[in-house]
C-alpha cells in the first residue's frame, strides 16, 4: 500500500507487482494517469502485470486521458468489496490464460507471441477478440502490414469494430497508402468519435501528404477530446508554428506546460517553446494586447530560470528570448542588459543548436544581422547532416523578420508564382519585388525574382533586368552550401554570367 | 461578457452539481456502512438491517447517476466508451452483488448465458440499466428472477424475467417519453429508470441500427419481462 504517487513509484522501482490498484485522484502531485505513464515509460510495469484505475471522475478529459495509457481495467466508484473481488477474479482468470503470450511480448519475442496467439484462436477460447487485437498490433510492430491488414479485414467482415478500423488505418499508413489510411481512420472516428488515436493517425498522414493546415485541425480535434497528453500538445504546437498560426501554437504550448507539471514530461523545453511563441506573437500585435502577451512571456521565461536553474542551456535560451521581448516592447535598455548577461556566459564555439538559434534570432532583433548570419553559417557547417536543423537555419537566414511581415511576403510570393505560371511576367516581377521589400534576404524568393527577370530579358533585352538580377544574387551570397537553394543560386548565377557576356 | 451575477442561474446545472456532491457523499456513506458491517460480530450481522441500508443507499446512488446521465445527455456531454465485454463476467458481478439482499428476501436468481458471449457497449451505462432493472424486479417479484442473454440476428438481447404481477397496462402502452411526462406521485413511481434506459440504449448504434428496451408481460415465469436490445 502506498499513500502517494511518489511512494508508489518508489515501491515499483524495486519490485514488480502482479496487480496495481490506483486511484486517479491522488491529491497533490501526480495523478493516476501520470503514475501509469511513468511506470510504462520506465518499463516498471509489464504486460503480465495488471494495472487497474479506480476513479470517481467521469469527466471526459480525465477518462479519455487515462484510457490512452491503457490500464487493464477502469473501475468507477463507488465500488463495493464483492464487486471488486468479482472483477479482480475475472481479470486474474483472463491473465492466467493470456500470460504465456504476454510473457513473450514482454521479452519482445514477437514472432513467438504471434504463434501463440494463432494457437489460442484455434482453441476457440473466449479470448478470440483479444487475440485478434493483439495479433494486429504485433504484426504492426514487426512491420508486417500485409498480415496486419489480413487480420483486420477478417475482424471487420464480422462486425464494424472501431479498433479494427483504427488498426487497418495504421497498417495502410505503414505501407504508405496514406489516402486509404485516412479513410479507415475516419470510419473508426465515425464509429467512436472518442477514438483519439484515430485523429493522430489522420494528422500524421496529412502531414506526410503536405496538408499541414488539415493536420493542424485533426490534431486540434484530438487535443480537444483528450487535452492531458503532453506529447500531442507539443506536436500540435509545432504544426501550428509551421502554419504560422502563432496564437494556436502558444495555446498548445500553454497546455503542454500545464499538463506536464508533475509528470515525466516536465521539461524546460515546453516553457521555452511557449516563451518563443509568446515573444513572436507579441511582436505581431500592438497596444495593450501586446503588452499582455509580453508580460506572460517574461513570466514564463522567469519560471525557467527559477525552476531549471541547473540547466545552463535552458537559462541561456530564456535570457536570449527575454532580450527579444524587451526589444519588441521598446525597452532597449532592458534588452541590452539581458543580451549582455547572456553574452557573458555564451561560448560561441560550443553552442548547442537551440541556444545558437535563439542567439541568432536575438542578434537579428538587436540589429546585428551580420553577426547573426556568420553565426548561422557556422552552425550550418556544424550540423550539416541534420536536415531538420538545417531547415531551421535556412528559414532564419531567409526570413529573420517578424511574423506579420513573413505572412505578407508569403502571400505575395504565392501570387508571384501564380502570375509566372500564367506567363504574366511583369505582374510576377511586381509581386516578387513587393515581397522582397518585406523579406529581402529570402533565398528562394530572390531566386524566383531572378528567374522571372531572365525570362523577361530574353524577350525584351532590357539590360537593367540583368543588373537587378545581379543585386538579388548578391543579396543572398551569404547562404551556406548546406542551404537548399544553394545549387539553384549557383545555377542561376552561371546563367546571368552567360547572358552578361553575350551582351558584351 | 456579463458577470455571473447578471446571468440567469441555470437551474439544471445547479441540480447537476448538487447531484455530483450528493453522489460523492453517498459513496463515502456506502463505504462506511460496508466497513461497519465488516466489524460487526457474526450473530449481529444476521440480525441487522444492514443489507436494507446498503441497497437503499445504492438505489439512491443509481438514481443520482441516472439524473446526472440525463443532464449530460441533454447537454450533449454524455459520451459513450464502447468496449467489448463478456456478458457472463458482467452478470456474475451483478449476482454476487445482489445475492445477500435476494437471500434476505427469499428470491432465487438464475442466469443463462454462454460463457463465450461478448458484446460491445458502454459498461457503466449498461450496468446502470441492468442495476435498475434488477432493483425493480426484486421489488415486484414474488420468488424468482431469471436473466438470460442471447445473440439474436445482429442484436444482443438481455432479458430479465420475474414472477410478479407484471407491468401495469398503462406502462406497456406508452412510450418512455410519455411515461416520464406522466409521473405518478401517488405510487411513488417516477419511471425515471425506464426513461433513462430507453435514452441510453438508443445511443448504442451500429450502422443505422440502434439499441432499445422493451417492457412486456409473460416470459419464463408469467411475470414482467424487461428486455434490452443492443446492436
Amino acid at each position: 500500500m502506498a499513500s502517494t504517487a511518489e511512494d508508489a513509484l518508489a515501491k515499483c522501482k524495486f519490485d514488480f507487482y502482479d496487480i496495481i490498484l490506483c486511484d486517479f485522484n491522488l491529491g497533490h502531485g501526480k495523478n493516476g494517469q501520470q503514475v501509469l505513464e511513468a511506470l510504462r515509460s520506465t518499463k516498471r510495469i509489464k504486460h503480465v502485470h495488471l494495472f487497474i484505475m479506480i476513479t470517481a471522475e467521469t469527466a471526459k478529459d480525465v477518462v479519455l486521458g487515462a484510457r490512452e495509457y491503457q490500464p487493464d481495467a477502469y473501475i468507477a466508484k463507488p465500488i463495493t468489496r464483492t464487486v471488486l473481488e468479482q472483477r479482480l477474479g475475472h481479470l486474474i482468470k483472463q491473465q492466467k490464460i493470456l500470460k504465456p503470450i504476454n510473457k513473450e511480448i514482454d521479452l519482445e519475442n514477437h514472432s513467438k507471441a504471434i504463434t501463440l496467439c494463432h494457437r489460442l484462436i484455434a482453441d476457440k477460447t473466449r479470448y478470440q477478440s483479444w487475440c485478434y487485437q493483439t495479433l494486429g498490433k504485433l504484426y504492426l510492430k514487426i512491420g508486417d502490414s500485409d498480415n496486419a491488414i489480413k487480420i483486420y479485414k477478417l475482424v471487420l467482415s464480422g462486425r464494424e469494430v472501431p479498433w479494427a478500423h483504427l488498426g487497418m488505418g495504421q497498417a495502410l499508413q505503414q505501407s504508405n497508402k496514406l489516402q486509404e489510411a485516412i479513410e479507415c481512420y475516419e470510419s473508426a472516428i465515425k464509429q467512436n468519435p472518442n477514438m483519439v488515436e484515430a485523429y493522430d493517425g489522420v494528422s500524421q498522414c496529412q502531414l506526410a501528404l503536405g496538408q499541414n493546415k488539415k493536420a493542424q485541425e485533426s490534431l486540434q480535434k484530438a487535443v480537444n477530446l483528450s487535452p492531458r497528453i503532453v506529447t500531442r500538445q507539443e506536436k500540435l504546437g509545432s504544426v501550428c508554428e509551421q502554419n504560422q498560426d502563432i496564437e494556436s501554437a502558444a495555446n498548445a504550448f500553454r497546455h503542454a506546460v500545464k499538463f506536464a507539471e508533475h509528470s515525466i514530461h516536465e521539461n524546460s523545453k515546453h516553457y521555452l517553446n511557449l516563451g518563443r511563441c509568446l515573444s513572436e506573437w507579441g511582436e505581431s500585435i500592438e497596444g495593450n494586447e501586446a503588452k499582455h502577451v509580453a508580460d506572460e512571456a517574461i513570466n514564463v521565461l522567469e519560471t525557467v530560470s527559477n525552476k531549471f536553474s541547473n540547466d545552463e542551456d535552458a537559462c541561456l535560451s530564456a535570457t536570449l528570448i527575454e532580450t527579444r521581448v524587451f526589444q519588441s516592447q521598446d525597452n532597449p535598455e532592458a534588452a541590452q542588459n539581458k543580451l549582455h548577461q547572456a553574452e557573458c556566459i555564451i561560448e560561441e564555439e560550443n553552442l548547442s543548436i537551440d541556444v545558437g538559434l535563439d542567439f541568432a534570432k536575438t542578434l537579428y532583433s538587436m540589429g546585428q544581422a551580420n553577426r547573426a548570419e556568420d553565426l548561422l553559417v557556422g552552425l550550418a557547417k556544424k550540423f550539416e547532416n541534420e536536415s531538420e536543423i538545417i531547415q531551421k537555419i535556412e528559414s532564419l537566414l531567409d526570413e529573420p523578420e517578424s511574423l506579420t511581415v513573413r505572412k505578407q511576403a508569403k502571400e505575395l510570393n504565392k501570387s508571384g508564382i501564380q502570375q509566372f505560371e500564367q506567363s504574366k511576367l511583369s505582374e510576377a516581377i511586381d509581386a516578387f519585388g513587393k515581397a522582397l521589400a518585406f523579406t529581402p534576404k529570402h533565398a528562394a524568393l530572390n531566386l524566383n525574382f531572378v528567374q522571372v527577370m531572365i525570362k523577361q530579358y530574353k524577350e525584351n533585352k532590357d539590360p537593367d533586368l540583368l543588373k537587378t538580377a545581379r543585386t538579388c544574387l548578391d543579396r543572398i551570397k551569404h547562404i551556406p552550401e548546406q542551404h537548399n537553394q544553394f545549387k539553384r543560386m549557383k545555377h542561376l548565377e552561371k546563367k546571368i554570367n552567360k547572358l552578361t557576356q553575350l551582351k558584351i | 461578457m456579463p458577470s455571473p451575477t447578471e446571468q440567469q442561474p441555470d437551474f439544471s446545472m445547479i441540480i447537476a452539481s448538487a447531484v455530483h456532491d450528493m453522489k460523492n457523499s453517498l459513496s463515502m456513506l456506502l463505504h462506511s456502512v460496508d466497513q461497519m458491517c465488516e466489524e460487526l460480530p457474526e450473530e449481529l450481522k444476521q440480525k441487522t438491517n444492514s443489507t436494507t441500508v446498503k441497497y437503499e443507499a445504492e438505489r439512491v446512488n443509481s438514481y443520482l447517476i441516472q439524473l446526472l446521465g440525463l443532464y449530460r445527455l441533454q447537454n450533449q456531454m454524455l459520451s459513450l466508451h464502447i468496449d467489448e465485454y463478456f456478458l457472463n463476467d458482467l452478470l456474475d458481478e451483478q449476482v454476487a452483488h445482489y445475492q445477500p439482499m435476494l437471500t434476505d428476501k427469499n428470491i432465487t436468481l438464475t442466469i443463462s448465458s454462454d460463457d463465450c458471449l461478448c458484446w460491445y457497449f458502454d459498461r457503466e451505462i449498461i450496468l446502470g440499466v441492468l442495476n435498475n432493472a434488477l432493483n425493480n424486479a426484486s421489488r415486484y417479484t414474488k420468488s424468482a428472477i431469471h436473466i438470460s442473454t442471447n445473440q439474436e440476428k445482429d442484436y444482443l438481447k438481455i432479458e430479465i424475467h420475474d414472477d410478479g404481477d407484471g407491468y401495469p397496462a398503462q406502462l406497456l402502452s406508452k412510450s418512455p417519453g410519455e411515461i416520464i411526462n406522466n409521473i405518478n406521485f401517488q405510487t411513488g413511481s417516477t419511471s425515471l429508470g425506464i426513461y433513462f434506459a430507453s435514452m441510453v440504449t438508443k445511443l448504442h448504434t451500429q450502422g443505422d441500427r440502434h439499441g432499445s428496451i422493451k417492457l412486456s408481460n409473460g416470459g419464463k415465469f408469467g411475470g414482467g419481462v424487461f428486455t434490452i436490445n443492443l446492436p
